[in-house]
Order: C-alpha cells, then structure tokens, then sequence
C-alpha cells in the first residue's frame, strides 16, 4: 500500500517538473507575496501571509488534483493504473499527497517571505496542511466531473471563486459568515492572520484544527461516495 | 485461459455492442478477434480484462470474471490498448518505473523489455517525442514489464507502416512460442492469417464462424484449381478445372508429361472473404 502511493506520488512529482500549467498554479501565489511586500508598509505580515496561503489553497490545493485527475481520465492512463496493482484509493492518496507536499513548501516560503515570527512557523504550516488537506478531494471531485483538463476550470470555477474570495468578506455580514464558515479556507485565513500576528487562544486554535479535521474527512468521504458513483461511467 | 459463454453487452436500451458470443481460448493459444469497426472488438476486450461489466452471459479469464475479480486476474494479464496511454511528458523510464515501483519489480526489467523491444536508445526520451510506431512498441513493454501469461492486444498495428507493423508481428509470434497466450483483435486479415492459431468472425456483436485459418479455408473452399497453361502456339492460358476428378487428373497430367503447365493455384479464398460471405458485411 505505502509503495504503491509512494510510487504514485514520485511519478506526479516527476511530472509536475515538465508541467507548466500545474506548477505556475503553485508559484502564482507566491509571486502574489513578492508583489504584496513590495507594496510596502500598506501589508503587515498577517495580511500578505494569510492572502497568499488563502490562494495557494484555492488555486494549487483544489485546481491542482482537479488537473491531475481530470487529466488520468482524458488520456485514458486511469484505466492502465487501474490493471496494475494500484486501488483507486491508492491512486488518490499518491496525488493528494503530491499536492500537499508541493503545496506546503511553497507555504513555507510565502511565510518566510511575509515575515511571519519564525516560532509561529510550525504552527501554520500544521493549519495549512489540514486546510488543504480539505480542499483536494474537493479538487478531486472536480476532476472526476470534468471531461477533460481545460473544463476543470470551467467546471470547477464556482468553487475556487468561493474558495478563494469568500473568506475575507465574510466579517461584512452574516450570511457571509455562515456561508463561509462552511469553507475550510476561511477558517485558514483566520488562523493564519492571527498565528502571523498576534497570536491565537489554544482553544480556539484546537477548536479550528477540530473543524478542519472534520472538513478533511467529509472531502474524503465524498470524494469516495462521487468515485463509486462515477466509476462505471468512467470507463 | 479464457471461456466466454453467451456473452452479451449493452450500452444502452437501443445500443447492443455483444449480442451473445461464445468461445474458448486455451492455454499458449494466439487467438484472434476479426472484425470491421464497431464490431464489437473493444467492448469484448473490456470485458475480458476487467474495465467493463457485461449485461449477461459469462466471461471468464483463468477461472475469475475480471470485472468481479480484477485484483485476482491482474497478475496474469497485460494489456495494450486501443490507443497510446503514456504519460506523454515523463520519458520511457519513468513511465516504466512507475510500473515497476507498483509491482514491485527490479528496475533491471525495465531495460529487459525495452531491449526487446527495441528501444532501449529511447529510455531517456520524453513519450511525446516518440514516433507512433515506437509508442506502440513502448505500449508492449509497458504490457510485458509484469510477466503475464495472457496478453490483450486491441488493434496492435492499426494505423502503422508495414515495416513497424512487421516489427511487432515478429514479436508477437516470439512472445507466443516462448508460451504467452495472446488475444489479439484486428481489422486486417492478413495479419490474423499469418499470426492466429484460431480466428473468430465478429460482426455487429455475433461471432459468425471460429475457425483456424487453414481449416475455415478448407471449408469454405470451390474446390477447383487454376492452371496455367503453354498452348502449341507458345501463348499462355489460365484455366479453372475442379479441384479432384478424372477430367482434372487427366488433363493436369497430360500437361505436365508435355511440360506445358506453368503454374497451379488452389482456389481456397482468402480470410476476406470468407468474412463477406459469412457476414455478408465487408471487412474495414
Ligand atoms: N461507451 C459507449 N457508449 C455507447 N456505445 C458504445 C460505447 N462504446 C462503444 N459503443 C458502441 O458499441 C459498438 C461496438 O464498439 P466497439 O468499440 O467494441 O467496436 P470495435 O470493434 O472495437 O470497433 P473499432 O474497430 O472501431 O475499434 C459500436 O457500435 C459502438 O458505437
Ligand atoms: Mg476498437
């Protein structure tokens, strides 16, 4: 099991090198940071830390694995994997995994990069993983909808809108709040702001980390539920 | 190998891909599916390997039906698709070391393969700069890496040059005396003649006659025969006289005795043609 995803995540990672449209989605936002710095004094750490990671995992952690399986699927390469040893499961593991590591390093950079107090580091790296460890099977999903790589954006478009440009408004009015409660990007742009700056309560931190914990599962649950589903017309 | 009984695929109410087809392969067998487009071919490769459940009847591959069984018959099974699935951008090795990191295999198999093959110079290039004819070669090693002991081939050398497609031909029949049993479907006639022990007739999802090529000739034979002949003024004549029979005998004797008979052909017909007349549909 752990060989077969391992071999799964070398092989995307192999190929991602010689992807251009997939790697530009995890450099994007971290040019985004350079640019935010450069603006000067008018973005703190928190703020150019939090938009960034906001849209590292909007666009890396949910356009990326939608990409990556949307792609199996046009090239018919899915079926191969299929005869060979590798389970569905196995093949998704191995691609998510792919993605939340590449995702995570770029983390790490843009926070470095925002300025962010190195001992907060860890913490938000750990936020950052469990939020887009929410977010690629969501991607996945996407993937599983989209009849080849260049509708993913299409298809997917609602949801990395919401992803991504919801969770700032969502102090303007309550509906928003309610709505954007149910993201797990939301709950990572409010951590990220508060770890970044002045620092957050430990029960509100466990309390974030409990949801998006939660959020991660039912991904992967639904992620399973559309698999099975869809599977006999993915053939 | 292989048992498929009363098999019987639909796609949807109106659309019926297999309408009951039976027949057995066995074990070191090169069996062939012949068959025009949209006979029926790839929707029976399907379901023989696993990537699609029939509507009725049995289909099963040493024992298991692979679409219940998959995990079980993997294993034994490699398959070459009817078109080129590679990661085009990762090169040849990668490709195949990632078939080799899922079943577990030695990284010495991948230079195996492709030295059989013959593209072993080609490890290191990008899929996508590959010829069509290499791909299709590089589909082969990718179906051999695991050892199976039936390969699935959908129309190996549709849309290749005679020289590639010769290519791969040689190498079929190599795999076949080393002992594989190969399932190979195809449109071209030639190629089923010179490779099958034994060919099944697919036409709008009914098998019309299974046969070994030598044998359903035989069968579908005029029995007669074409001479040609040297007459007393130096001209040549062709003339069709019954296969057996004192006339033939006679005649064809008189001939030869006074050296005028320059050629004789048996008039069996040709895999084509058996087809049309079976099928009455053409081939392709
Ligand atoms: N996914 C599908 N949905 C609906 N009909 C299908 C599907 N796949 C195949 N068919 C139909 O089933 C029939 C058999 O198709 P199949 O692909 O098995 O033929 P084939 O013998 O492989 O043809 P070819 O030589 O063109 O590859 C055709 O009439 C085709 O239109
Ligand atoms: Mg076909």
């Amino acid at each position: 099991m752990v060989r077969r995803i391992l071999a799964i995540f070398i092989k995307e990672t192999q190929d991602i090198a010689t992807n251009f449209n997939v790697s530009i989605l995890f450099a994007l936002p971290l040019i985004f940071a350079v640019i935010f710095k450069r603006l000067g004094n008018a973005m703190d750490a928190p703020a150019i830390a939090s938009t960034s990671v906001l849209l590292l995992a909007g666009m890396a952690g949910i356009y990326v694995p939608s990409m990556l399986v949307a792609e199996e699927r046009e090239k018919r390469t899915l079926q191969v994997l299929m005869l060979s040893p590798a389970t569905p499961a196995e093949v998704f593991i191995g691609k998510g995994l792919m993605t939340l590591v590449m995702t995570l390093l770029f983390a790490l950079i843009t926070y470095i990069l925002a300025g962010v107090p190195a001992a907060r580091i860890p913490v938000l790296l750990l936020f950052f993983a469990l939020g887009v460890a929410a977010c690629i099977p969501l991607g996945m999903i996407v993937g599983l909808f989209a009849p080849n790589v260049l509708s993913t954006g299409l298809v997917g478009m609602p949801l990395y809108l919401a992803f991504i440009l919801l969770p700032p408004f969502t102090v303007f009015n309550e509906t928003l709040k309610q709505v954007g409660r149910v993201l797990p990007t939301t709950h990572l742009y409010y951590v990220t702001i508060a770890e970044a700056g002045p620092g957050a309560r430990a029960s509100w931190l466990l309390e974030t980390a409990g949801i998006l914990l939660l959020m991660c599962a039912v991904a992967c649950l639904l992620l399973t539920w559309v698999y099975r589903r869809r599977a006999t017309a993915l053939g | 190998m292989i048992r498929v009984a009363g098999l019987t695929k639909a796609y949807n109410k109106e659309k019926w891909a297999l309408r009951g087809i039976s027949f057995e392969v066995q074990e070191g067998e090169f069996f062939g599916f012949l068959g025009p487009n949209g006979a029926g071919k790839t929707t029976a490769i399907k379901i023989l390997t696993g990537q699609l459940a029939p509507t009725g009847g049995e289909a099963r591959v040493m024992g298991w039906e692979p679409w219940k069984e998959l995990a079980r018959v993997k294993p034994f099974i490699g398959v070459v698709p009817d078109q080129a699935n590679l990661y085009e951008r990762l090169t040849l090795q990668q490709n195949l070391e990632l078939y080799c990191r899922l079943w577990g295999l030695d990284f010495k198999r991948i230079d195996e393969v492709l030295e059989r093959v013959g593209l072993l110079k080609e490890k290191r290039t990008p899929v996508k700069a590959l010829s069509r004819g290499m791909k299709q070669r590089a589909l082969f090693a990718r179906a051999v890496l695991h050892r199976p002991r039936i390969l699935f081939l959908d129309e190996p050398t549709s849309g290749l040059d005679p020289v590639s497609a010769d290519r791969i031909h040689r190498f079929l029949e190599e795999l076949n005396r080393e002992g594989m049993t190969i399932f190979l479907t195809s449109h071209n006639m030639q190629e089923v003649d010179r490779l099958c022990h034994r060919v099944a007739f697919l036409s709008q999802g009914i098998i019309a006659a299974v046969g070994a090529p030598g044998a359903l000739k035989l069968e579908h034979s005029t029995q007669q025969v074409r001479v040609l002949v040297e007459g007393d003024d130096g001209a040549l004549e062709e003339q069709v006289l019954a296969l057996n029979g004192t006339e033939s005998a006679e005649k064809i004797g008189d001939w030869m005795r006074r050296g005028r008979l320059r050629a004789i052909h048996s008039q069996e017909p040709s895999l084509a043609e058996i087809f049309i007349k079976v099928t009455g549909q053409e081939l392709v």
